[in-house]
């Protein structure tokens, strides 16, 4: 499904993504890991076509980000991981806004859209201008957003802060759902313990450089993923 | 025991201050430059707000020269100056209402500051202090041209005089601080219950304007009348109201005058500030009282992505007040002049003589030209159509609206074209029809040739066109994304200067190329037809680098 290969980005003379490769196949559940600054969200960006990239190729779905982003864009969401959102319409105008540019037909944009907001709790709230949301509310409201066309792929970054218990429960169980169903989540977090519970793959980036990466089971072995974790940090300060 | 620690609210304040003044310098900064180029871009923005400022003190001293001269022989000086304060406070109260309404009682910073240990007086008298500077700004570009033209026409001037006129000139704007804290508040308070705050901004801005237009043509109605003597000089009417008065004996050198003025400026400003210190906790928390409105589901209408774009920039200018009266103005204000022409469509000659009266040829100041020469008249109202079409800088800051929010411009599957050009689409949309309207009601009750006619409904059309695609042009080539306030980018930045002063230099230039190069060869008519003409192929050529090179800048944009 997304196929990374040599991946380099660069801002001025600093390398933030230093020749990346990786696969993720459809039906996949990924964990992005790495310390502040590893390239994480740069990654994720690049993978958008939000971000111009160097050098590599990244293709999703067999289609060239770079040569067909529109096609590409078709096939993806995406959750920043700060939801600024366009604050003078209302969660309602927005979503519609959303179905409209994906082309969501009306019938199913109105199951959709009723189907999220009940699991996301925020039908009441529809109506209110998303500038009367707190943070927690708009990266539910994003949420929606981003399964409102139904794609085969979605990239996430730090998706659980500012939601609570409940919304994060139901945002962990609809990521299941959804790869269960075939589709593809590719998401970055620091939260350990849930991508231990929940993934099937992991790929933990260091200084934009791949440090590991495969099967959630291959890469932790026997000791927990935190430990996997503080072991090649550990790795990078002694070398 | 209380006690007031005065080091520490001194040192407080300080900070405070820096920060408002930073915050206000900010808006000239322009992200990720640095050294010269950020001086030069420091030093252009500099120059260019100086050259705006002076161009309109000079317009004001037009206004003033006359009747100076006139009100300096009768010895009317507290006369001339009590009205010349009417005027530069109305002004500064306008200029100062909104901005004490967002930077008083709704700042973004509020909860911040109040949670640390600063006391509500000292961050409002920080904020005050900024404002002074604001409403000082807009009352000089007033009072200085109306005290210049008086000291020019006076034959004894002495420093005395100066420092008489400086002292109360400088406190003026503490009174429309005064009544624009309190008229802000008002607003404040009625905007909380209200769900479409934009709309209630427009209607008490539109009151404020239109009662501003009032007052200044009743003072220079009455200046005029005094120059012709039409009037009795006695100062009865001013009499009434007794800040202008004082000001006005202020003025003239009256000690007495110059220490009420300063009581009637400090006084009651220090009581608003101190009654707003001491409800500050329940004035910024009042908004959060307003009761939630519950969504009801319904069926969602469907339109195609460029529609839906369309429709999402229609909803960002008319959900901010600001927005439609700063870019959409002129709108406004086209078919406002087109119904006075019908009112007064029997004084045309001596409107339109007045209105050229400051273009100095001969032929146009001539009374009668416009029923001597068959085109003029249309000719007049196209170029007057265009001047107004320039104040239309809908597209200048769309781009920069985006703000954070640009990274949607990113994932959407939709291209760069089509995300420029519902911006470019809304402008044209929004002004194209009004100004067609308004040309073609022109049409009907002005005579002139089948050109004329033509280029009467074609010029304001191409200026519209070339406005939109220029502003939007100038914005993807000057965005700025990190604003904290969205009046930064509608109000203050270049795309919005160049856009509305590019327009009017433009008109500016053909008419002086035309005079002083053109008017031999060819007649109004043929060399507006050949300045419509440019105006198209300039149009044309900034649609083409919007959709090559604009689309690719654009594309740098969506990870700020």
């Amino acid at each position: 499904m997304l196929h990374i290969e040599h991946l380099t980005k660069k801002y001025g003379d600093v390398t933030v993504v230093d020749d990346l490769s990786l696969h993720i196949r459809p039906g996949e559940l990924c964990a992005f890991i790495g310390h502040n600054g590893a390239g994480k969200t740069t990654t994720i960006k690049s993978c958008c076509g939000i971000l111009q990239f160097d050098e590599g190729t990244i293709t999703i779905d067999g289609l060239s980000v770079k040569d067909q982003p529109l096609e590409v864009k078709k096939r993806i969401a995406y959750i920043p991981d700060n939801p600024d959102l366009y604050e003078f319409l209302s969660g309602i105008q927005y979503l519609q806004f959303i179905a409209d540019v994906y082309r969501v037909p009306a019938g199913a944009r109105d199951e959709r859209i009723h189907r999220y907001a009940e699991t996301f709790q925020l039908t009441k709230d529809l109506a209110q201008r998303i500038s009367e949301y707190s943070h927690g509310m708009k990266q539910k409201l994003v949420m929606i957003a981003a399964l409102i066309h139904e794609p085969r792929m979605i990239f996430m970054d730090e998706p659980f802060v500012g939601l609570d218990p409940i919304a994060s429960h139901a945002l962990k169980q609809e990521m299941r759902r959804f790869c269960d169903d075939g589709g593809t989540i590719f998401f970055s977090t620091h939260v350990l313990e849930v991508a231990e519970k929940l993934c099937d793959q992991v790929v933990i980036i260091r200084k934009g450089k791949l440090a590991a990466s495969g099967s959630m089971e291959e890469v932790k072995g026997t000791s927990s993923l935190e430990d996997v974790f503080l072991e090649l940090e550990g790795d990078q300060t002694d070398a | 025991m209380f006690s007031w620690n005065w080091r520490g609210t001194r040192q407080m304040l300080n900070i405070l201050i820096r920060l408002r003044l930073k915050e206000m310098l900010s808006q000239f900064n322009r992200k990720k430059k640095s050294g010269y180029a950020k001086n030069l871009s420091h030093g252009a923005y500099l120059l260019l707000m100086v050259g705006v400022y002076l161009f309109c003190g000079f317009s004001i001293f037009q206004v003033f020269d006359a009747a100076a001269e006139a009100m300096v022989r009768l010895n009317a000086g507290s006369l001339y100056f009590g009205y010349s304060s009417i005027v530069g406070f109305g002004l500064a109260v306008i200029g100062s209402v909104f901005a004490t309404q967002s930077q008083l009682f709704e700042a973004k910073d509020n909860d911040t500051l109040l949670a640390m240990p600063i006391r509500p007086s000292v961050i409002l008298a920080s904020r005050m202090i900024s404002l002074y500077i604001q409403a000082l700004l807009y009352e000089s570009i007033m009072m200085v041209p109306a005290g210049i033209a008086w000291f020019i026409h006076s034959k004894d001037v002495s420093w005395l005089n100066i420092v008489c006129w400086l002292i109360p000139t400088l406190f003026v704007p503490m009174m429309a601080i005064t009544v624009g804290a309190v008229l802000g508040w008002l607003l404040a308070m009625v905007s909380s219950h209200v769900r479409n705050k934009s709309y209630l901004q427009i209607g008490v801005s539109m009151v404020l304007l239109f009662g501003y237009f009032f007052m200044f043509s009743r003072v220079t109605s009455d200046l005029d009348g005094f120059t012709a003597g039409i009037k009795l000089v006695t100062g009865q009417a001013l009499r009434s109201i007794w800040p202008a008065y004082q000001y006005g004996l202020a003025c003239t050198g009256q000690w007495g005058s110059v220490l009420n003025v300063i009581l009637v400026s400090v006084v009651p400003l220090a009581c608003v500030w101190l009654f707003i210190s001491r409800f500050f906790f329940y004035i910024v928390n009042e908004h959060h009282r307003m009761k939630k409105k519950v969504y009801v589901a319904q069926s969602l209408s469907v339109l195609s992505p460029k529609h839906a774009l369309l429709r999402r920039e229609r909803r960002r200018l008319f959900s901010d007040g600001s927005y439609v009266l700063n870019a959409a103005l002129g709108i406004l204000m086209a078919p406002v002049m087109t119904i006075v022409f019908l009112i007064f469509r029997g004084d045309l000659n001596e409107v339109m003589g007045k209105l050229f009266a400051s273009v100095t040829i001969e032929n146009i100041q001539r009374p009668g030209f416009f029923s001597a020469v068959e085109d003029t008249g249309m000719i007049a109202v196209a170029v007057f159509l265009c001047l107004i079409a320039t104040t239309v800088t809908i597209t200048a800051p769309s781009l920069s609206l985006e703000g954070k929010t640009i990274w949607h411009a990113g994932i959407l599957p939709v291209s760069g074209r089509d995300i420029l050009m519902a911006k470019v689409d809304l402008h044209l949309l929004m002004s194209l029809p009004v100004f067609c309207l308004c040309s073609v009601v022109f049409e009907f009750f002005l005579t002139g040739s089948v050109l004329a006619r033509i280029l009467l409904v074609a010029a304001p059309v191409m200026m519209n066109i070339l406005i939109a695609l220029l502003g939007m042009v100038m914005n993807v080539i000057h965005p700025k994304f990190d604003w904290t306030s969205s009046q930064q980018c509608i109000k203050r930045s270049v795309p919005v200067f160049v856009c509305t002063l590019g327009g009017f230099f433009l008109i500016a230039a053909s008419g002086f190329v035309y005079i002083q190069m053109l008017s031999d060869i060819l007649n109004l008519t043929q060399f507006l037809g050949i300045c419509t003409l440019l105006m198209a192929a300039i149009s044309l050529g900034l649609y083409a680098w919007l959709l090559t090179f604009g689309v690719k800048k654009l594309n740098t944009y969506y990870s700020f």
